[in-house]
């Protein structure tokens, strides 16, 4: 078991929703990220984006996978930050990257840590993808199944029985979890 | 998979498996492979799903605080009129002077890069050799000769690449003759390095953004200066006054 690092707080705040050590988090570890990007072909808003999107992954990971931050902050961060924006790059098509590292003390922990964190946002990222490739019917129902409390209600609100409703479910959960499964990425995501 | 599968996955999921049911269904898991990882795979999918459906409204939380932050990261402090109260008069007069004092403070707030370009001279040749060059170079630069100074510096690298003063001191020329691109290039170098003049090259990359307004940029990068360093107070001056 990882040992908790005092810097898990950060983690804490975004799960609290805490404005307080918010703000110390972008005081302290996004000026960093900003001249990064803005050297790198980016400015002080794309940096700005991809520093929200990077802490909203964190905020998910830690409740979905119970995140515990095991390094400090301030690497791990960055490195995050960093890899989202040399992607965003790629995809762009611009190819001119200077690859200048502003920390230069950086452990095989903190990018391991790092690395959990994209790989858990490129699956996530899959299955959103996926999902909008199955039916319609699928996707109404899947939205349904989770958005409601019951199966009995979804059962209601989509006028069908409660017994078409289960079984439909987990047909479309299956059915998106093949598509997921087939696809290169999650081949590649299961090698690394 | 088979349909079933997926039913009975679903069902395990929801706690729904009993008895002999549930020994049958973890049996399997234990002994077959492929049915134990397309198992993984469809409780990964389902509860990402769960997950992000269940935290939506939490997103949107989070994203409303961190956008507020972002806007007050921004926008740069602004004076604060103070409310009157019954002493008609005197808050007159202390409005009239509040107005006059952000008058005379924003004229005079605006900070620009020839005020921070006080520049240390170079001083090469009281510490040993004193060849033509190494001469050339810091006469250049302290007479503010910056155009002969970057060539001198120039040459003088190009035989000792490793010099991080020469490095510095050619990287100031760079700004001041406004090759500002090259000059962050030679800073960069210098910042991601140990040397004692790491914090001094950080300050000159803020000045370089200073001087092409760059505002944002400036900011980041003043505060990427750490309180040890001796360029802290300009920094934090600055800074407050951007």
């Amino acid at each position: 078991m990882a040992t908790k690092h005092s810097d898990h707080k950060y983690i804490e705040a975004l799960l609290q929703n805490d404005a307080r050590v918010l703000s110390e988090l972008y005081d302290r570890f996004t000026p960093k990220v900003v001249h990064y990007i803005s050297k790198n072909n980016g400015d002080y808003n794309d940096a700005q984006d991809i520093i929200q999107e990077s802490l909203v992954t964190i905020y998910h990971q830690a409740l979905e996978k119970g995140l515990v931050l095991s390094c400090p902050f301030d690497a791990y961060f960055f490195l995050i930050c960093k890899r989202k924006w040399l992607n965003q790059l790629r995809k762009t098509g611009n190819k001119e990257v200077t690859f200048m590292d502003e920390i230069t003390s950086i452990s095989k922990h903190d990018i391991a840590m790092a690395e959990d964190t994209l790989m858990y946002e490129q699956k996530s990222e899959l299955i959103d993808k996926m999902f909008k490739q199955l039916g319609a019917k699928c996707q109404e129902i899947i939205t349904t199944a989770f958005t409601l409390k019951s199966m009995e209600k979804v059962a209601e609100k989509l006028g069908v029985t409660y017994g078409y409703a289960r079984k439909k479910k987990s047909q479309c959960i299956g059915q998106l979890t093949k598509l997921v499964r087939d696809t290169a990425e999650f081949k590649q995501l299961k090698n690394d | 998979m088979k349909e079933e599968s997926y039913i009975a996955f679903e069902a395990y999921i929801q706690g729904e498996l009993e008895g002999e049911a549930l020994v049958d269904f973890e049996n399997r898991l234990a002994s077959d492979a492929d049915f134990n990882r397309a198992y993984l795979d469809y409780s990964e999918v389902s509860q990402s799903l769960k997950s992000r459906s269940t935290h939506a409204s939490g997103e949107k939380e989070l994203r409303d605080t961190l956008n507020s932050i972002r806007n007050q990261q921004k926008s740069p402090k602004k004076g604060v009129l103070l409310k009157m109260n019954s002493y008609k008069w005197m808050a007159v007069a202390a409005s009239l002077l509040l107005l006059f004092t952000v008058y005379i403070f924003s004229d005079s707030s605006k900070p620009t890069y020839t005020e921070y370009a006080m520049h240390e001279p170079l001083e090469m040749t009281v510490r040993g050799t004193t060849d033509t060059h190494t001469k050339a170079a810091e006469t250049a630069f302290n007479k503010q000769d910056y155009s002969t100074a970057v060539a001198a510096l120039g040459t003088l690298l190009s035989k000792d690449p490793g010099n991080v003063e020469w490095q510095l001191y050619y990287g100031i020329a760079l700004l001041e003759t406004d090759k500002i691109a090259t000059a962050s290039t030679v800073f960069d170098a210098i910042i991601n390095g140990d040397s004692v003049y790491k914090y001094t090259a950080q300050w000159y990359t803020a000045l370089g953004y200073l001087k092409t307004d760059k505002i944002e940029w400036c900011k980041s990068a003043l505060k990427l200066i750490p309180k040890e360093a001796a360029e802290y107070e300009k920094a934090q001056d600055l800074l407050e006054r951007l």
